[in-house]
């Protein structure tokens, strides 16, 4: 798969980025990973709810947070430094065309990287996502077009897990988070988690794998 | 005519809801383009049109639920295939 790395990008710029890749996918080009690091932002999905974001314009405006509508599935989430976001732009129809499926194997994919770093992380039923016990770690929401998927995850590593408690993340009152620095108590190289992730996606995404579903 | 279907999403998946039509009644569609974009849990689908042509029938409104199976819009090919002729009838004329 081709990975590519985005730092520090705008998110609609990064939007436009990803539909072209997007296309390139559609029309029989590899699959590949885009990893993009945003500064803090709100990302929301279809169904966003206005009563989950918990403060005012004004005080996210006070903490430079933008909020943007995303077209993927699921409510809000956070985004910023300190966290992976992964967008795996994978054509089903060379895999399994089943969506419920390729949610929970991108769970799978996350627990595998997890589970490298010695923390035990579970999937819960009706809720999308990794959770470490009772806190969420990593948030999950796609679009697919024509079969080709796109959006993904977001993994946190170190974020500031403050601009958590100002939303219902993913819909979910009192949603508690944690990250990779908070279970562990070490700081592991993006780049290191990255391999890992690549590492898994190749493994779960590949023509093997596809047969064996 | 030519339906527009709600494909088999996978095991899980046996409702979805309608975010949006991409396209209103009468718009003229290419195949291939997407005409609606479905809402799962987490996830958005988007449906591509089965054939080139003119949308008849949005048959379900944008928030209803659908099932897998389903025929949720109608597109006329045949109209379509009329309106290019007519074009093509034009293109002729102009060149007399």
């Amino acid at each position: 798969m081709k990975v590519k790395n985005f730092h520090d990008i705008d998110y609609r710029e990064m939007c436009d980025i990803q539909r072209k890749e997007v296309s390139e996918v559609i029309s029989g080009g590899e699959n590949r990973i885009l990893f993009p690091d945003f500064n803090h932002i709100m990302t929301t999905g279809r169904d966003f709810k206005k009563t989950d974001l918990l403060v005012t314009d004004n005080i996210l405006s006070s903490l430079g947070v933008k909020v943007f509508a995303a077209d993927r599935g699921g409510n809000i989430t956070y985004h910023g430094p300190g966290q992976i976001v992964c967008y795996p732009i994978i054509d089903l129809k060379h895999w399994k065309k089943d969506v419920g499926l390729f949610i929970r194997t991108i769970e799978n994919v996350i627990m595998a990287v997890l589970s490298k770093l010695g923390i035990a992380s579970l999937k819960k039923k009706q809720l999308t996502g990794v959770w470490v016990k009772d806190k969420k770690i990593a948030s999950i929401g796609i679009g697919f077009s024509k079969w080709v998927s796109y959006h993904g995850f977001s993994l946190n590593v170190e974020p500031e897990l403050y601009y958590f408690s100002i939303i219902n993340p993913c819909g979910i009152k009192d949603a508690e988070y944690t990250s990779i620095k908070k279970e562990t108590g070490k700081n592991f190289s993006v780049e290191l988690l990255k391999g890992y992730i690549i590492d898994e996606l190749e493994c779960c995404f590949n023509k093997a794998a596809a047969l064996a579903y | 005519m030519v339906e527009v279907v709600v494909p088999d999403l996978g095991e899980d998946v046996e409702k979805a809801k309608i975010s949006f039509w991409h396209y209103e009644e009468g718009d003229k569609v290419e195949k291939n383009d997407d005409v609606v974009e479905l809402t799962t849990d987490k996830a958005t689908f988007n449906i591509p049109a089965p054939e080139s042509g003119i949308i008849t029938e949005l048959c379900v409104e944008e928030g209803e639920e659908v099932e897998v199976g389903e025929v949720i819009a109608f597109i006329d090919e045949e109209n379509e295939e009329l309106e290019l002729s007519s074009e093509d009838e034009e293109e002729e004329d102009t060149n007399f």
